[in-house]
């Protein structure tokens, strides 16, 4: 954390918790349904594909591609100065599982639909960090 | 619903607007009572003849406030839908239901739009707060990253990827609908629209500039239902409320949706032609597709079947939803794009006017009917409007 930190920050709650302390650590973290394979998201302690509540925890690889993608030019929230880049990313493991996120490290007009990309995290508190992407190296 | 095509299904009686301005230094309950007057003395009833009130979330008042300003004897149903981002068609069809179920004899349906001004309206959500806003529920997934919440641009993004869709493809919407406005004296912009100025204007949120966004406005309007036998003893002539549709996919938060290059219009336009087996295109004289975002009137057209998916870019090329043109004329009034966003009754009101006649320059000659698509992304109504033989 360099500066005073203004964007909007996460409340986590019971089914999210383990998402944003998963982010504090560094590590993307997604509900997993323990019986039939998926992926929740937002997160849910119920699977939405097979109701089973046998659901947990799985760090994922953090590579995903970029499903859409938006510039804001009117700033929608403290802390950010336009134009900046607003995408849905879609993760490797699963394509549903699609994270809005900006995208960083990489200059505007680069950013691609479709391009591969991979998860960094910034400190926003010593609390909670924000998953955000950059495009994939390698 | 499951309706007999034509034969007992609930009308519009009558058609009412308040003024549409940018601002109206009115009450928002003030102009949907303009709006429910006009609409009322229109159908040729009284106040002693309505008992019904259907609004909903969207419209910024309840059917309570709107029966204390009006003193209607008795309310027998009232329709307030609380879902989120539902427009004029939920709260149209929810009533026809309740005037064939008997609930209500004469239901009056209002919505529009107080347009949000100051300090925690759309433009400045977090306007006022003092250090960094927390947030929690679905916006813990949306406002870290400065993202509003609205998705429209997203579904735009996609499509114009998969599709290879030129930003000319929704250029092409925001123009048709304002050369409709130049007809239309209520519309709130009723200048010229060029390609060229579509293509140079300011970015609001890429992909979308400015002519992709309709233009929030004070205004309201209204109808009033009842049964057919009702109908014919009224001075207009009624518009059937043929069939109705209001649907959702698997998914239902709009970050969420499965394929981005399609809206719940997908589902909403399936459903509509599975209720009236044996009408098509063909039988359709003027169509309504919401306006909201230009994308989303894009996902109609495709949604309804005037062209297959993916293939608007061409399409639209054409006169074909052009007054005057070669196909089926579309927001004859310009559209929440250039008319002004009521929310969805503009669109109801306009095809309902196209109905009994009463568009003057703009008139759709001989309209039998009108073909209506609402809402965007995951949720979506659509009907379909008839002259009563
Ligand atoms: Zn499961």
């Amino acid at each position: 954390m360099t500066e005073e930190y203004t964007r909007p920050i996460p409340i986590p709650d019971a089914a999210s918790a383990a998402y944003w302390e998963g982010a504090k650590r560094h590590e993307l973290t997604i509900k997993h349904c323990n019986d039939c394979g998926y992926y929740i998201h937002y997160p849910k302690t119920r699977c939405p594909n097979c109701w089973s509540t046998n659901v947990g925890d799985a760090v994922v690889s953090g590579r995903g591609t970029i499903y859409t993608l938006t510039i804001h030019h009117v700033p929608s929230a403290p802390g950010f100065e336009t134009p900046y880049p607003v995408a849905l990313v879609s993760l490797e493991e699963q394509e549903d599982v699609r994270i809005l996120a900006n995208i960083v490290e990489c200059p505007l007009e680069d950013i691609k639909v479709g391009m591969p990309v991979e998860v960094v995290f910034k400190d926003a508190t010593p609390e909670i960090s924000i998953p955000v992407f950059r495009p994939r190296k390698g | 619903m499951k309706l007999d095509q034509g034969k007992d299904n609930a009308c519009i009686v009558g058609v009412g607007r308040s003024i549409i301005s940018r601002d109206s230094g009115k009450t928002a309950l003030d102009l949907v009572t303009d709006a429910c007057t006009n609409a009322i003395r229109h159908a040729g009833l009284t106040r002693d003849d309505i008992d019904g009130i259907a609004t909903n979330q969207m419209s910024g008042v309840n059917g309570y406030q709107i029966n204390e300003a009006m003193r209607f004897p008795t309310v027998n149903w009232y329709g307030q839908m609380e879902m989120p981002q539902v427009t004029a068609a939920w709260s149209v069809m929810e009533a026809a239901m309740a005037v064939e179920y008997g609930a209500s004899d004469y239901c009056l349906v209002v919505m529009g739009l107080m347009k949000p001004k100051g300090a925690g309206s759309r433009r400045d959500p977090f306007a006022g707060s003092v250090g960094p806003p927390q947030v929690g529920g679905d916006a813990q997934w949306v406002a870290p990253y400065g993202g509003n919440g609205f998705t429209f641009n997203h579904f735009m993004s996609r499509y114009m990827y998969e599709f290879n869709a030129p930003r000319e493809t929704f250029g092409h919407i925001a123009i048709t609908d304002r050369k409709h406005a130049m007809m239309n004296e209520r519309a709130i912009v009723r200048t010229p629209l060029t390609m060229d100025d579509y293509m140079s204007a300011r970015w609001i949120s890429e992909p979308f500039c400015l002519y992709d966004c309709d233009f929030p406005v004070d205004g309201y309007a209204a109808v009033v239902i009842t049964k057919p036998d009702r109908a014919r003893s009224l001075p207009n002539k009624p518009v059937q409320i043929v069939a109705a549709s209001q649907n959702t996919g698997p998914r239902t938060d709009m970050f969420q949706w499965d394929d981005m290059t399609n809206m719940g219009s997908k589902y909403a336009a399936k459903k509509l032609w599975e209720l009236v087996p044996g009408t098509t295109l063909k039988d359709i004289d003027v169509v309504m597709c919401y306006d909201g975002f230009s994308v989303i009137t894009v996902m109609w057209i495709e949604a309804f079947g005037f062209c297959g998916v993916g293939e608007a870019k061409d399409f639209l090329k054409g006169d074909m939803m052009q007054l005057g043109g070669s196909g089926i004329p579309m927001n004859t009034h310009g559209g929440m794009l250039s008319e002004g966003r009521v929310h969805g009754m503009g669109y109801i009101a306009e095809a309902t006017d196209q109905l009994m006649g009463l568009c003057g320059e703009r008139q759709v000659a001989n309209a039998k009917r009108a073909l209506i698509g609402q809402g965007g992304s995951v949720q979506n109504a659509d009907m379909l409007l008839q002259v009563m033989d």
